[in-house]
């Protein structure tokens, strides 16, 4: 069974940002909310490395930990959703997540902040359809087209790999000891608790 | 209601356990590792594999299209696949099988859907009127503007229009624009090359013959060594990229970066060097004085097909170490090394771009650049080459169309055999033709620039080499604000007699100016509703569907050219072999004009039948050689770069990269070009003993005319049919007993072409490149310092070139730069490219996606000016420059990213003017989302010998923190 | 000894040699050591935060790792969940033990029936409009730390979300009045709430709670201060804390919104479980007290015996008719 994860390969992320295009495009994110962002590290100066940044879909999420109405589920796969009917805005979730993923529509947390909105790997929502409401909520349901995340698909230097972590840790390791170097997979052992290094 | 959640019954949990299935070639996974075309066993995704290729229904129950197209954005090309429902374009999906970007795309290429959305898009006729934008019926606009071009071209002659055609233009629109232009009587027709890489198209164009890039961005995968000098393809070209990293990672290559900024590509470089701006050939003669020292130079390759290098000998022996650093600031040990990487570590490449190309030596920059290439034997080999990256997606295509005062299409200049040749392709009288021109001598003169268009406008007539000045501008697909000399323009915008925008925005002319009436926008649509051949950097030709109809009431470029030539009452000339459906000429008839027409630049092969076959197959091309290995097209490169030699049915491969030997000419190789004569000062132009593989002549061999074949013998292989066709154009060319000149550019049969590729033999024969280019005014380039020049004790050895007049224009360079403005602006301002915008930035600007990640214009200073200046990061600073008291109010970003001394503003901004914001100048409704400083506000005067680009690379200005 | 100082030798000209100008980028050596490259690829165990440039508006997006949201995260749903019940169920079984094991304090009504004005119109109005604000604040904050493990499982999704979300609307307004409320509660007993002498003899003698004599105060005892100063500082903090809350990084960064998200909920389970005490020995614990916040007159014996020092006072401020001597 796939487990699906992200992996950005700083060594070759050039912040073109078609990954954060893409994904606005793709789910018609409103201005004002990142599903995903490009950060860059020592800018300016050699050393300088960029990461694409949006959920990771953690192993024992802990923004689903930290929910007061438990809206989070994950799927087979390992995807993170939640169900925006139920979120109340309280932004807990933000404060849990170590990559800045929860997006709110409202800045202020007097009664809301508004539903969090965050990426959903492409698949949706909880609905499990790819209906115009779901699209309206959560955006396209690609994975159930048999289609990967936009942002990886779209990646200008095939930096940001997206599917199943056994894989696409492969292709990383298969870089990295073929060109000699890199400088890590940013955010995986945090989210995933485990090595991308595959046995 | 749901009750604790667990994964939703069906979907899910079938997705997850579905049996694994075999993502196709181009699977994005698959491009992901480092073997291109073979991945082992990516089958195990264990994704939902429920309806694989067949996208899922956008809205449900209605019937969606796949449209195929090119993105509008840059040159690399890159496939963008459209999802159309009701003829709205729902959604993007990446273009996997295309083998130029394999899916991937940029900023700007992953939001292309936006374009025909069109929120801010112009979406009818408006005519400004006492001030007020006003909106009028197509039949209005074309009757008065019409009426009133006619009025000026009867009082002031023809070439009192400016027709700035556009780097947008499909080939088609591009090719039918210069001979509208023709037509209308002028050759005052440009476009963005002029401002962008004119300089190269004459720079390379001088030295091998074609101005273009050598290889092609997939190619440089081959690379052992990589030079990238002024040019930043990780912000310009994120897409190539791809095969640059590859290049790094897989051959284990060397990334060298030169350039005044540490840029997102020097960041993933190697090697970086910081150089001053305008320094680039004491440079390259630096790298090579290391070469010549060291003895790296590959002398077979040099004594075989290179002409006139020992003339660069004696000029490099000046760029000693210490003189290099003195005036550049690269320090001898840095170029050594350099240099040692790329002599042993060949096929080495060399990239650049504007930085290279901006300059007031520009064209020579350009040249110093080939020469160095030249002398390492890179030149002819995949891997090696000049590689240079271009601009806007079809600035290949529209320059080769000859969308340049200077030429007709094809390159082929301006005298009287390549008008005759364009009027037996165009089936008009060349009497006729001589006639609509104010003279013969006009006819034959290249027109004013576009970088002066404005100077035309307002200078005394008396000083143009033309009878008046220019009265009306038809600015097609050009944005103002990315000319230097704004300030200056805006006056000249002021005094037209007549504005015209033609456009899918409103632009920043439209807001440039404080008339009150006397202009026009006519709404034109994107790419993205038209089809046409569109011609990437690396000279491949694509071919785009059209996505969607033109929105709200845009029209294609064609149709609204053919409603002016009917207008102006040559219609019939136009488009008398091209057939006209509902006012739109077909495009498919304008291609087939251009195969006749354009042979002497190797347009003759790219039929549309084989363009649109190569589209529905891209997968069967590999991606790295871009060859065919299988399907219908099989053997041939993707997108029939050209030159692609003969008539269609000939079958040429095209040529993947330029100068090849190692290859025989029917599958891609040839020698450099033979443009310039068998011999000089008795010293052979043409290559010694080295020939394309198979060919019969062993050696060099100048390019093909009668008289060639004839002495070859080879005359008798032409057909009968062939052969009338040759004669009849040797008749009307006043010689019908003798068709010894008839030459394999002129040739409407492609008899020649056929028979010299029979014979393994290139139709542009066989010559040496040149390192000594004797009709330039430098022949061999030499360093001269920009106009505004910090470094004043410089320019008495190395001063600009003496005022001159050219262009139909008066040029000025070293009364200028004798100017001293050092003193009050001490720091070099420099300008260059941001990944999210592109060009003057309207369009993009107008994209709700890209807009938010750059919400405002900004200059880059570095720490120690910040520190000195007592400016903080992020905080507002008035930047003045040197010219027409100019200045801008900036967001400053303080970092190590520019060199002390230099400052670095982004140029895709308009529509804030010194401090004050100009949105109500636009269109209710149709301001860009995000407005700012444009750099050319401050940029000055400085325009290339050769090709008069302007220079905003360098120049000067004074940063003062604001309150 | 030579030896030794050749290579120091050699990397301090090789420092001073390094070109200025040119750099070769460390990051980008090949290496062909598989173990230790293979090592380098994870490389975010538990690292510090890293931050770094983004070009979008919101500058907080330019931090691109913040590890301790993994901490606040077990803080929150662990720590800060056991920790906050702990206080709520020791004050309520300590409060059940009182009542059983020692029993409700008792007083000798007056035969007459005469009362004494304890706490005027006004002042009632004002602790039960802190009083009504602080139950139903506590009870929907109880609700975003405890409603997801004991409501929504009986309750179901959809309802108990719809609850969740009116509870913090409810919880985000009335925590206006509780302000307003409160403010005024602090400064109208502030008087009477200063620590002094009789306090210390009050606790020293528990108050009377488990027999003995009943020690003397005045209008509040040392354990009525005690209350009144909780209620002040603790509803001061949750003001303060919850006000930061209400506008997420207005005044401080993520560590310190996660510092404070768990602080107001560890003050605001302390604070309940003070008021659990509070309402118990307002109304079981201590008979005769009730009447105080609700007629605002209490039984003259009762104020003799819990409050003598009070009652002399107003004695003589001649705020006792004839009938009291």
């Amino acid at each position: 069974m796939a487990r699906m994860k992200f992996l950005c390969d700083a060594e070759r992320c050039i912040d073109c940002n078609a990954c954060v295009t893409a994904c606005k495009n793709e789910h018609e994110v409103p201005w004002g909310l990142n599903r995903r962002r490009v950060v860059t590290l020592n800018d300016g100066q050699p050393g300088e490395l960029s990461v694409s940044m949006a959920c990771m879909h953690c192993t024992d999420a802990p923004c689903a930990s930290v929910c007061p109405v438990d809206c989070f589920m994950q799927t087979a796969d390992g995807i993170v959703l939640h169900n925006k009917d139920m979120c109340i805005g309280c932004g807990y979730c933000f404060y849990a997540c170590p990559f800045g993923a929860p997006q709110y529509p409202q800045t202020t947390n007097f009664g809301s902040r508004g539903k969090m909105d965050k990426c959903t790997f492409c698949a949706g929502g909880p609905q499990g359809s790819n209906s115009p409401e779901q699209f309206e909520q959560y955006g396209r349901d690609r994975l159930s087209e048999g289609k990967l995340p936009i942002c990886a698909e779209m990646c200008a230097t095939r930096s940001l790999l997206a599917g199943d972590g056994a894989t696409i840790g492969a292709i990383y390791k298969e870089r990295v000891l073929k060109r000699g170097y890199g400088s890590g997979a940013w955010g995986w052992s945090t989210a995933y608790r485990d090595s991308p290094t595959v046995v | 209601m749901l009750t604790r959640r667990r994964p939703p019954a069906a979907p899910r949990s079938q997705s997850a356990v579905a049996a694994p299935a075999a993502l196709d070639r181009r699977g994005v996974l698959r491009a992901s590792g480092l073997a291109a075309a073979a991945l082992g066993a990516l089958g195990t995704l264990g994704v939902s594999t429920v309806k694989r290729a067949k996208a899922g229904e956008v809205v449900p129950g209605v019937a969606e299209e796949t449209r195929k197209s090119v993105c509008t954005h840059c040159s690399v090309g890159c496939s963008v696949i459209a999802r159309v429902q009701n003829g709205v374009w729902v959604a993007q999906d990446p273009a996997f099988d295309s083998p130029i970007n394999m899916g991937a795309h940029c900023a700007k290429g992953a939001a292309v859907r936006e374009l025909t959305h069109g929120d801010r898009r112009l979406k009818y006729p408006m005519k400004l009127v006492d001030g007020a934008w006003q909106r009028v019926t197509w039949d209005q606009a074309i009757d008065e503007i019409g009426d009133k071009l006619l009025d000026i071209r009867q009082k002031s002659g023809p070439d009192s229009v400016f027709w700035l055609g556009s780097a947008k233009f499909m080939n088609e629109a591009a090719y039918l624009f210069r001979k509208f232009g023709a037509m209308w009587g002028t050759n005052t027709v440009d476009h963005q090359a002029r401002i962008c890489h004119s300089t190269t198209v004459a720079g390379v164009g001088n030295t091998f013959g074609y101005g273009a890039m050598t290889n092609s961005y997939n190619d440089l995968a081959n690379a052992k060594a990589i030079m990238v000098m002024g040019g930043n393809p990780a912000e310009a070209h994120p897409v190539s990229l791809q095969h640059l990293l590859r290049a790094k990672e897989i051959n284990r290559a060397r990334l060298i970066v030169i350039d005044p900024r540490f840029t997102r590509t020097a960041a993933h470089s190697t090697d970086y060097i910081r150089i001053r701006p305008g320094t680039d050939i004491p440079v390259i003669w630096g790298i090579l004085w290391h070469v010549f020292q060291n003895g790296w130079e590959d002398k077979d390759f040099i004594s075989q097909r290179v002409y006139g290098m020992d003339d660069v000998r004696t000029e490099v022996a000046k760029w000693t170490p210490d003189e290099v650093e003195r005036v550049s600031g690269a320090k001898g040990e840095e170029l050594h090394r350099v240099a040692e990487i790329m002599a042993k570590n060949r096929p080495s490449t060399l990239i650049w771009c504007m930085g290279a190309t901006q300059k007031t030596v520009g064209t020579a920059n350009v040249r110093a650049y080939s020469i160095l290439q030249l002398a390492l034997g890179n030149m002819g080999r995949s891997g090696g080459g000049t590689n240079i990256f271009r601009g806007h997606d079809n600035v290949q295509g529209a320059t080769d169309m000859g969308l340049d005062v200077t030429t007709l299409p094809a390159y082929m200049g301006l005298d009287e055999t390549a008008w005759r040749h364009f009027c037996r392709a165009w089936d008009v009288d060349y009497n006729w033709m001589v006639g609509r021109f104010a003279s013969k001598k006009l006819m034959e003169t290249k027109g004013i620039p576009s970088t002066r268009w404005f100077d035309a406008v307002t200078i005394d007539k008396k000083l143009l080499d033309q009878p008046d000045n220019i009265r009306a501008m038809v600015a097609w697909g050009h944005a103002a604000n990315s000319i230097t000399r704004e300030p200056v323009m805006r006056d000249g915008i002021d005094k037209l007699d007549l504005l015209l925008v033609v456009d899918p925005h409103p632009t920043t002319f439209a807001i440039s100016t404080t008339r009150k009436n006397g202009a026009y926008l006519l709404p034109a649509c994107t790419t993205f509703e038209s089809a046409g051949s569109v011609t990437a950097s690396n000279r491949s030709l694509q071919w785009r569907e059209q996505v969607v109809k033109p929105i709200f009431e845009s029209k294609q470029d064609i149709e609204i050219m053919y409603l002016f030539a009917k207008k102006f009452g040559y219609a019939e000339q136009l488009c008398k072999h091209i057939g006209v459906v509902d006012n739109v000429p077909v495009v498919e008839d304008i291609l087939r004009e251009i195969n006749v027409s354009c042979a002497a630049t190797g347009y003759s092969g790219q039929s549309p039948e084989r363009l649109k076959l190569h589209m529905q197959h891209q997968a069967d091309f590999d991606p790295v050689t871009l060859l065919a290995t299988t399907g219908p097209n099989k053997g041939e490169y993707y997108g029939l770069p050209w030159p692609c030699w003969g008539t269609p049915a000939v079958k040429h491969p095209g040529t993947p990269n330029l100068y090849d030997l190692s290859l025989p000419v029917m599958r891609g190789g040839s020698g450099f070009r033979a443009r310039w004569g068998v011999e000089r000062n008795g010293v052979s132009l043409l290559a010694d003993g080295v020939y394309p593989v198979d060919s019969e002549i062993k050696g060099g061999y100048p390019e093909f005319t009668m008289a060639v074949l004839k002495k070859l013998g080879w005359d008798k292989d032409l057909t009968a049919a062939e052969l009338a066709t040759i004669n009849a154009i040797a008749a009307s060319n006043g010689t019908p007993d003798n068709n010894d000149k008839v030459s394999w550019q002129i040739d409407l049969s492609g008899g020649i072409h056929r028979v010299a590729l029979m014979h393994g033999c290139a139709p542009f024969g066989n010559g040496r490149a040149r390192a000594n280019a004797w009709n330039l005014v430098d022949a061999i380039p030499i360093h001269r310092e920009p106009i505004f020049t910090p470094r004043r004790d410089l320019i008495a050895k190395y001063p600009a070139l003496d005022d001159r007049r050219d262009y139909r224009m008066p040029q000025l360079g070293k009364s200028l730069q004798a100017i001293d403005h050092a003193a009050n602006f001490p720091m070099i301002l420099t300008s260059g490219r941001l990944v999210e915008y592109e060009g003057g930035g309207d369009e993009t600007r107008s994209n709700r996606w890209l807009a938010e990640i750059i919400q405002e214009a900004y200059v880059e200073i570095n720490r120690v000016d910040a520190a000195r200046l007592g400016v903080k990061d992020r905080g507002m600073v008035w930047v003045y420059g040197a010219s027409d008291n100019s200045r801008a109010y900036l967001r400053a970003h303080v970092s190590d990213r520019t060199g002390p001394g230099v400052a670095f503003i982004p140029f895709h901004f308009g529509g804030v003017w010194q401090g004050q914001d100009e949105r109500h100048r636009y269109p209710p409704g149709l301001d860009p989302i995000v407005l700012g400083e444009g750099v050319n506000q401050l940029t000055t005067y400085g325009y290339d010998a050769i090709t008069h680009m302007q220079e905003t690379k360098v120049t000067l200005c004074r940063v003062e923190a604001a309150a | 000894m030579i030896f030794r100082l050749v290579p120091i030798l050699m990397a301090a000209l090789l420092l001073i040699a390094a070109p200025a100008r040119a750099i070769e980028i460390q990051s980008n050596q090949p290496s062909d050591d598989t173990a230790a490259l293979l090592q380098k690829l994870d490389v975010s165990r538990m690292p510090d935060r890293t931050q770094g440039f983004v070009h979008i508006q919101d500058q907080k997006a330019g931090v691109l790792i913040q590890p301790v949201g993994r901490i606040f995260r077990d803080v929150h749903s662990i720590g800060q969940f056991w920790l906050d019940a702990a206080f709520i169920i020791v004050a309520v079984l300590s409060m059940a033990a009182l009542y059983f094991l020692v029993g409700s304090m008792d007083f000798h009504r007056d035969e007459k029936g005469r009362t004494i004005l304890r706490f005027t119109g006004f002042e009632r109005f004002i602790h039960w409009l802190v009083a009504s604000c602080f139950i139903v604040l506590g009870l929907t904050g109880l609700n975003l730390v405890f409603g997801r493990s004991l409501v929504q499982p009986w309750l179901g999704d959809d309802a108990f979300a719809e609850l969740t979300h009116l509870g913090k609307l409810a919880h985000n307004f009335l925590a206006f009045p509780f302000i307003a409320g409160l403010a005024v509660l602090t400064v109208q007993w502030l008087k009477h709430n200063l620590p002094d002498r009789t306090d210390i003899v009050w606790i020293k003698m528990a108050g009377g709670m488990f027999g003995g004599p009943h020690p003397p105060a005045k209008k509040f005892n040392a354990g009525q201060k005690m209350i009144y100063w909780a209620a002040v500082l603790g509803g001061g903090a949750l003001v303060v804390t919850g006000i930061a809350l209400m506008v997420p990084f207005a005044l401080t960064d993520i560590l310190g919104m996660q510092l404070i998200q768990v602080a107001h909920s560890l003050i605001a389970a302390a604070m309940i479980a003070v008021v659990i005490g509070h309402i118990y020995l307002g109304t079981l614990g201590v008979r005769g007290s009730f009447e105080a916040m609700s007629t605002g007159r209490v039984d003259i014996n009762w104020a003799r015996e819990h409050h003598p020092l009070w009652v002399a006072d107003e004695a003589a401020k001649g705020k006792l008719g004839p009938n009291y001597l």
